[in-house]
């Protein structure tokens, strides 16, 4: 079974490659790609595909994880938690209120 | 607390009357995905045939996974190494080549075999392979042995793309499986930024830098800014390398804090920008003391 | 490491099996019509010491009859250097040349233990290949031994020990050389070099003095000694024991046959005797045995310094 999503790595933007794949998972939260309950690829299929440390992998799961919106299932695999749509009303609001400054 | 796997401690080694490589002092850490860099004749590949026991030091000294690769050969059983240019017997097939692996190796694993030899019929002839099948199939052979160490040196060298691609997807792949420490010894920065998460940059004079990744690309800036006479500059803890136009000065530097001078745009290094930095022959003095140059910098 | 030396020296070894089965072939052809000559004279009638009256014109019958295939078979002397050659010097120098010892050093056999398994391995069938070719030279010569005597450097040096003790020492020269060397030609070369100056050293300086060789004062008209003891001098020695010149020989002859009697009674008169230094057949077996050992205990130190050597070599 293919996984939900699929990530890319550019290197030459600058930005740290945890944070890429940080930064594609919420993008396709905020598109509604993925949803909750769907399982992120493992860290072994991501390495995979992409050639890249798995500690890194790790790392970009982890920190989706402290956002609350990701889950790891010991032995399981990686799962949405939380959509963005709750994030992205809150962002919405704040940029309403710098706006009116 | 356990073992570095690779540790060289004032390691040397002398080839008639010139020095492959001097003053080699490094560790690195258990697990870590190591990229060895430098300039041509910095003493990579001097470097990683030391450590398996192919040449024997100078000076100095050099453990593997705690062993002495001269002394204990039997911890040559847990390493795997690939030379330059993947050599292998060229008259054995494929499967030969195998089997000449599993006879030589207390622990072997065929399982791991097939997903590095797709594509691959196993009545070929090494001689017969591409650049890309022969990497592939030198990884399998270090690879099968479950080593707790791999080394490989310049493996990209003679890869198109997506060879060198494939050959990084199956090495991380396996890491990934069983955590395994990698040193990969390459002149082109690009094909390691990837996967490694420390670095030794290795010169003609010694190691010039090593350290984690992330904590080198956190700890250096480029500063910007119009230029003058450099004073000491809140946050910067050494000047690594200074370069000026007319009118513009632009460094690099090592922080220790973050720097709010608004005198100077700050921005981040990319590895390969770093190492180049760090291998140029003649690295600048650290700014002058205050009473030598007088200060003007914008506060 | 036996399925590893085998698959990388397979061609070797079929080639020797090869070149075994061509002698034995060979051998076996030949060795109906000299066996049917030599029954068929009754040769065995002549044998020394009961040399009867007309056996010398047969013995050299059937010599001139079959002399040249005896000289042929001389060439297995060579067999010993091959095993030098084409089994211990690229055995080593291959590799290196290659590279190939970067993958073959850096796996889970040692590299003393993979020289020496290797070595062993090729060590066992070399013996075994030379021994087979030195049996069927003994019993393919023995009409020829028989008549000349086998301790003579032609019989010698291809019967016996000596052929696998040779072959030893070859292997394990080719194996340094390739270590020393680190190309296969140069390899190849030093070996011979290096290994036909040992034979012919210890053939030229050490084989005469195995044992003391035996003197035989006989009279020039005597019948000279019997064939099959190694001859190493045999010169004219005048009455005070000073050795006869060619010139002094030939000045004696001349002057007998301007007076007109028989050379030889004329020397014998001058009181001049032969001198003949020989070693006798009956010590072939004794001598193989020295030699072979001396070429046994070569062999091992010459492994014992490249298992030495390996350790340090810089690749």
């Amino acid at each position: 079974m293919r996984p939900v999503i699929e990530f890319h790595l550019d290197q030459s933007s600058g930005v740290a490659t945890y944070l890429q794949i940080v930064q594609q998972v919420k993008e396709a939260l905020r598109l509604g790609t993925i949803d909750v309950g769907d399982q992120l690829p493992t860290v072994r299929e991501v390495v995979a595909d992409l050639a890249i440390n798995p500690n890194t992998v790790a790392k970009a799961y982890r920190e989706l994880e402290h956002g609350g919106l990701v889950v790891a299932r010991k032995g399981r695999g990686t799962f949405v938690a939380h959509t963005l749509a709750s994030a992205s009303v809150q962002h919405h609001d704040e940029l309403r209120a710098q706006l009116e400054e | 607390m356990s073992l570095p796997p690779l540790a060289a401690h004032g390691l040397g080694k002398r080839f008639g009357r010139e020095w492959g490589l001097r003053d080699c002092t490094l560790t690195i850490p258990p697990g870590a995905i190591v990229g060895l860099a430098g300039p041509n004749a910095a003493g990579k590949s001097t470097l990683l045939s030391l450590a398996t026991g192919l040449l024997a030091p100078s000076e100095g000294s050099i453990s593997v996974l705690g062993c002495d690769p001269l002394r204990d050969s039997a911890v040559l059983g847990r390493i795997g190494y690939v030379a330059q240019g993947a050599p292998l017997y060229r008259s054995f097939s494929v499967a030969e080549t195998i089997e000449f692996a599993r006879r030589t190796n207390p622990r072997w694993d065929d399982a791991i075999v097939p997903e590095f030899l797709t594509r691959i019929a196993s009545q070929t002839k090494v001689g017969a392979l591409s650049a890309g099948e022969r990497a592939r199939l030198a990884l399998a052979l270090v690879l099968g042995k479950r080593p707790e160490l791999v080394l490989l040196d310049e493996p990209f060298v003679g890869l198109d793309p997506l060879a060198g691609r494939e050959f990084l997807q199956l090495l991380m792949d396996r890491v990934a499986e069983t955590p395994t420490a990698v040193v990969i010894a390459s002149h082109v920065i690009a094909d390691i930024e990837r996967v490694c998460d420390h670095i030794v940059l290795l010169t003609r004079g010694g190691v010039r830098l090593q350290g984690d990744v992330e904590e080198l690309l956190g700890s250096h800036r480029i500063l910007t800014g119009p230029r003058r006479p450099l004073g000491s500059i809140r946050g910067v803890r050494e000047i690594v390398r200074e370069r000026h136009s007319d009118r513009q000065l632009t460094l690099l530097v090592v922080t220790d804090r973050p720097i709010v001078d608004r005198s100077w745009t700050v921005e981040p290094v990319g590895l390969e920008e770093l190492l180049l930095a760090y291998m140029a022959p003649e690295r600048p003095l650290t700014p002058p003391t205050p009473e030598r140059l007088p200060l003007q910098w914008h506060g | 490491m036996a399925w590893v030396t085998w698959r990388q020296h397979r061609a070797q070894l079929v080639a020797a099996a090869g070149l075994l089965l061509l002698l034995g072939l060979a051998a076996l052809g030949t060795d109906i019509p000299i066996r049917s000559a030599y029954r068929g004279n009754a040769l065995s009638n002549c044998l020394p010491p009961n040399a009867r009256s007309g056996c010398d014109i047969i013995v050299r019958h059937f010599e001139s009859q079959f002399g040249s295939w005896a000289d042929a078979v001389r060439v297995v002397a060579v067999l010993p250097a091959l095993a030098g050659l084409f089994v211990g010097a690229p055995l080593l120098a291959r590799e290196l040349e290659h590279g190939t010892h970067r993958v073959a050093w850096t796996q889970g056999v040692t590299r003393r233990r993979w020289l020496l398994s290797k070595t062993a391995l090729l060590a066992a069938a070399t013996v075994a290949t030379t021994a087979t070719a030195s049996a069927i030279v003994m019993w393919w010569r023995s009409p020829f031994d028989t008549l000349e005597g086998r301790i003579n450097p032609s019989g010698f040096d291809i019967e016996g020990l000596v052929v696998p003790a040779y072959a030893l020492f070859a292997l394990a020269l080719g194996v340094l050389a390739g270590l020393v060397f680190r190309r296969t030609v140069a390899a190849m070369t030093a070996t011979l070099v290096a290994f036909a100056a040992t034979r012919l050293l210890v053939l030229t300086f050490l084989r005469p003095h195995f044992l003391s060789p035996l003197h035989w004062s006989i009279l020039p008209t005597d019948p000279g000694p019997p064939a099959g003891d190694w001859i190493l001098s045999d010169t004219l020695v005048d009455a005070g024991g000073r050795q006869i010149t060619t010139g002094r020989e030939d000045l004696a002859v001349q002057h007998a046959q301007l007076a007109g009697i028989d050379p030889h009674t004329y020397i014998d008169t001058l009181g001049w005797k032969r001198l003949v230094t020989y070693q006798p057949a009956g010590r072939f077996w004794t001598f193989q045995l020295i030699e072979a050992g001396l070429f046994v205990a070569l062999a091992v130190a010459v492994v014992l310094v490249t298992l030495w050597l390996i350790r340090r070599t810089p690749t």
